[in-house]
């Protein structure tokens, strides 16, 4: 059982282009002797796919003859600054023709195409330093009875404090871009989310004084109200 | 269509105009239920997750960003994985499910 845990582990990892040649070799001997390790593989590379395709086909695809080519043929990029998943070739090039891979693109080469990178990543600082970045905030905190105390905007964020009328208990609610979430402080009481929209990738999160439940609530009307953003 | 990639060889794409809309259904829904099952896990194991497959960065660079080991970056983003991989089989275990009912 231990095994079969460190097995999927290493094959998360060689997923990531993270395992050494040696480590690779013995790794691929393995996958191609348990059923259970190559649906975990396929796995994660739909897992990837669906992260970065907007519009999926994953199931009219077969995998894994991508798969088995990928693995003869490529070498994984193991501690490489920039890496890339193996099996990546056909959701970056599928991503590549959406607005928001542009952002990734920009994140990871800032040197190349820089004329289509520097557009994406100006569309993402115009759209949260925007009156609809505030409407999200607000639209996500709907049916809760607060009142909005006051907000900040910027392009590195847009952050908004709230107050509950009732119990007069105070929270925040914040969307950055995604290059910004180290800047966020995550503690105990945070909770984050990911937003999708047609032009980018953010992060909403919540602090304060809420339950769970009414934390996790935010996070949900967040993400329905996301498309606002484009 | 073929599409060429320099750096890693070729890879067949199929032609989008060939998906029934059962099947965009299901990839649609399948798309939604990775991207659920991704927010509902831990903080620390999405956030990590998050940073490798959005940000594409490397374990050492995730380290450095969310200050810890590179051996727990490897581990949070393999326990994502896990329970994403649940999700998955579940999901597709669904749809089986529904074929048999339907031949039935």
């Amino acid at each position: 059982m231990k095994h079969k845990v460190n097995m999927k582990e290493k094959i998360s990892a060689l997923a990531d282009g993270e395992l050494s040649d040696f480590e690779t070799r013995r790794l691929l001997e393995e996958i191609s002797s348990d059923p259970e390790y190559k649906e975990f593989w396929k796995n994660i590379q739909l897992t990837k796919l669906a992260l970065t395709e907007e519009d999926l086909n994953l199931l009219d695809r077969d995998l894994s003859n991508e798969i088995a080519t990928k693995l003869q043929n490529t070498k994984p990029h193991y501690k490489e600054k920039t890496t890339r998943p193996l099996l990546s070739g056909a959701s970056y090039i599928a991503a590549s023709c959406v607005g928001f891979f542009a952002v990734m693109v920009y994140s990871l080469t800032p040197q190349s195409d820089s004329t289509f990178s520097e557009k994406a990543s100006k569309i993402i600082v115009e759209a949260i330093d925007s009156p609809q970045a505030l409407e999200v905030l607000n639209s996500s905190v709907s049916g809760l009875n607060v009142t909005l105390q006051d907000f900040q905007s910027n392009p590195q964020g847009t952050m908004a404090n709230y107050m509950m009328s009732d119990s007069q208990e105070t929270f925040r609610v914040s969307l950055y871009p995604i290059e910004e979430i180290n800047k966020i402080k995550i503690n105990e009481a945070t909770k984050i989310s990911y937003l999708k929209s047609k032009d980018g990738i953010y992060v909403v999160s919540v602090s304060g004084n809420l339950s769970t439940d009414k934390k996790n609530q935010i996070l949900r009307q967040a993400n329905f109200f996301a498309d606002k953003l484009k | 269509m073929q599409t060429d990639l320099s750096e890693e060889g070729s890879i067949d794409i199929e032609s989008v105009n060939t998906d029934t809309p059962d099947k965009i259904f299901d990839a649609t829904e399948l798309q939604s239920i990775i991207t659920h099952t991704l927010n509902q896990l831990g903080e620390e194991t999405k956030t990590a997750l998050t940073l490798r497959e959005f940000e594409g960065l490397s374990y050492e660079q995730i380290a450095e960003v969310v200050n810890c080991p590179v051996g727990t970056v490897r581990s949070r983003i393999f326990r994502g994985r896990e329970v994403i991989d649940d999700a998955i089989r579940e999901f597709k275990l669904g749809i089986v499910k529904q074929k048999l009912e339907v031949r039935s």
